[in-house]
């Protein structure tokens, strides 16, 4: 598995409704290799290839390039900073992380007393950007300005670690396939869409707009499988490429899934079932656009999502990566053959 | 109309989600002489179009018609009348205020046992609303029987002003209605906008923003929506709070993020932009609960650039709330200037 080129997916800023920044860079990665780039009002960035079939259809490949963060709501006499959450992440793993803002600027969270630490909310902790009062935090900071947790991912022993590995991972696994599939049949819409975190809000408009016959979310999904931990789904890390059963927010049409099954089954590539008791991805919103749309999922088992330690293993994106460039480059795909 | 007047007269009238017809019949008579087309669709959304000078562009005005209120579950056999709120309302500000029920608007108390009569654990515990009911003093269902399941009952509250304040109910989102009337009485007659002006007054915002979901379908060439609304204000709170979401008195405020939306960047700084460059006072909401129509609004088709602007209101989803006067002056100031400069936010959407 190899980042180079695409580093700046763990370090180029993008929290829900902010996502210029990383929209930019992958665009412009991007560019040179698709046929067109589009945006939508909610700020989901599209990279259009064109297929070279008669007749092709439309496949939206969608990951998420918006991360979980904070926005800030007031600013101390004293420059500390109170905050709200944008996207859902427990209190534990808040208390001392460092959080960087669009700008660059780094801050790190607080809590007012100690006692604090045995019932953390999130009314009582702050943000500290170590500036000297209003006037100072006021220059690097506004009301309205948001942050994520700083800690870039990294690659170590076969597994990458991090925060921000939901979604970039996915928006790395799209990219590498736009990198691979060359000439291909139907016309692939690549969608790094905005607002996941807040509501799956881009990948609706998007797939309004885009009007796909099959949509397919690369995106994380729980790794069910720490010592003694809670069953929350069915999938692990290291297993393989998860095809999406289920999840919170989605039943994914049963031929999808065999489809998908049958297609790992036919090129070796490493797969497992995904059902997720909880959870939302932006399948949900592509499945019921208009007047509905077949729409699954392939998703990396991670393990700590939303905490700045996300772990995932490399051979899982590698399989995800090798079964969605199939997925794209399938000449027989049964769901968009010649109904008429 | 002076907008005061119009504040004064749509807070009066009672209108809850799924009965909005006595406000929207209202609103229809103000607006229909100054507008080129009125439309009611099937969810309930009175929608008046005032075309612009420029025939292809338009902006989508909204502000939603529903207030928070209550709904017959049953009659008991007693004559109290039980009831589900419609809308987010706190059993807490309940429990002694006057209410009209039913169509005939028969008013009515909301009981609960009297203090003399509670246990010392009682007289500490907020009872929730299916333990509430409204006496409206008949003597047994015999005497109710104009009043049936799913009917409405509201809040009693009257409009008055006093000092630098309006109070009355409903200011959530009668100010918002009664801006856009005005804001469509500016341009009536001899006067029209720079662009096309849908104004949208939307129904069931405050259970779940039904009618902002329909409000901007099928609608092209939309520059932007701006919503009109009514806020939390907590800058009364007693137990002090290190940050009011907004202060009464501070200007109207903008939302950056809610529970619903994340507001388009460029729309945020364009409407900022406005107000400064025109010298209005404004605030920012400084907290992200609560959600608007903006947000269904937003999501709408391919999507619509969403901005939000309110009036801080104290005591909101209460049968009283507190309005600032010059808050209410600079609101419509500023939802006149964002109409008025609306041809400047050019490009829509993301950066392309």
């Amino acid at each position: 598995m190899d980042f180079k080129g695409k580093e700046f997916l763990f370090s180029a800023f993008g929290v829900s409704g902010r996502e210029d920044c990383v929209r930019e860079r992958i665009a412009s990665h991007a560019g040179r290799l698709v046929d067109e780039i589009l945006n939508d009002a909610t700020g989901s960035l599209i990279c259009v290839k064109k297929g070279k079939n008669h007749g092709r259809k439309k496949i939206m490949l969608s990951a998420h390039m918006d991360t979980i963060g904070f926005v800030v709501t007031y600013i101390d006499e004293r420059g500390f900073l109170r905050f709200s959450e944008v996207g859902g992440q427990p209190e534990a793993y808040l208390l001392g992380k460092r959080v960087v803002f669009e700008s660059g600027t780094i801050g790190v969270i607080g809590t007012e007393k100690a006692e604090y630490l045995k019932n953390l909310k999130k009314d009582k902790m702050f943000i500290d950007i170590g500036a000297r009062d209003a006037g100072e935090a006021g220059k690097l900071v506004r009301i309205g300005d948001t942050c994520a947790v700083h800690a870039p991912a990294v690659q170590t022993g076969g597994v990458i670690t991090g925060g921000w590995i939901d979604d970039r991972i996915g928006c790395f696994v799209l990219l590498e396939v736009l990198e691979r599939v060359g000439e291909h049949p139907h016309d692939l819409l690549f969608v790094f869409s905005s607002q996941e975190e807040v509501g799956l809000r881009g990948a609706k408009t998007s797939a309004y707009k885009l009007e796909p016959d099959i949509g397919l979310v690369v995106d994380v999904t729980d790794s069910s499988d720490l010592p003694e931990g809670e069953i929350t789904g069915s999938s692990a890390m290291g297993k393989g490429a998860a095809i999406k059963v289920m999840d919170g927010s989605v039943i994914v049409q049963r031929d999808l899934v065999d489809y998908l099954c049958a297609l790992a089954e036919k090129y070796g590539i490493p797969y497992q079932r995904d059902v997720l008791r909880h959870g939302g991805t932006d399948t949900h919103e592509i499945q019921l656009s208009r007047g509905g749309v077949i729409a699954g999922g392939v998703s990396i088992p991670t393990r700590y999502i939303h905490s700045a330690g996300e772990m995932c293993a490399e051979a899982d994106v590698q399989a995800c990566v090798d079964l969605t460039t199939k997925f794209c480059l399938e000449e027989n795909n049964p769901f968009l053959g010649e109904f008429f | 109309m002076e907008a005061v007047e119009l504040l004064k007269r749509y807070s009066n009238h009672r209108a809850a989600a799924g009965d909005e017809e006595e406000l929207r019949a209202a609103i229809r008579g103000d607006v229909k002489e100054t507008v080129d087309d009125v439309s009611v669709n099937p969810l309930g959304n009175l929608t008046a179009v005032r075309r612009g000078k420029d025939g292809e562009k338009s902006i989508l005005v909204t502000a939603h018609m529903d207030e928070v209120a209550f709904m017959v579950k049953a009659v008991e056999k007693s004559g109290l009348i039980r009831m589900y709120a419609v809308g987010g309302i706190s059993p807490k500000v309940l429990v002694g205020n006057q209410v009209l029920v039913g169509r005939d608007r028969k008013p009515g108390v909301i009981a609960y046992r009297s203090y003399h009569l509670m246990t010392p654990q009682e007289r500490k515990k907020i009872p929730e609303i299916k333990e509430l009911a409204i006496d409206v003093g008949a003597g047994s269902s015999e005497e109710v029987r104009d009043v049936g399941p799913g009917d409405y009952a509201y809040f009693m509250s009257e409009f008055f002003a006093q000092g630098d304040c309006y109070f009355g109910k409903a200011f959530d989102d009668r100010a918002g209605c009664a801006a856009l009337t005005w804001l469509l009485g500016e341009y009536g007659g001899e006067t029209r906008p720079e662009v096309t002006v849908v104004a949208t007054y939307t129904a069931q915002e405050e259970v779940g923003l039904r009618g902002g979901q329909t409000a901007g379908f099928g609608l092209r060439n939309v520059l932007f929506n701006l919503n009109l609304e009514g806020t939390t204000c907590s800058d009364r709170e007693l137990k002090t709070s290190y940050t009011p979401i907004t202060v009464s008195g501070a200007g109207p405020a903008i939302t950056f993020m809610d529970r619903t939306s994340v507001t388009n960047r460029k729309l945020f700084e364009f409407v900022t932009g406005v107000a400064q460059k025109r010298g209005i006072p404004y605030q920012l909401k400084k907290g992200v609960a609560g959600g608007t129509d903006a947000g269904a609004v937003a999501l709408t088709g391919e999507g619509i650039p969403a901005v939000t602007i309110s009036l801080p209101i104290r005591y909101i989803h209460a049968p009283w709330g507190i309005a600032n006067r010059s808050d209410f002056d600079n609101y419509l100031a500023l939802a006149d200037a964002i109409v008025g400069e609306s041809p400047g936010f050019g490009a829509r959407g993301a950066k392309t």
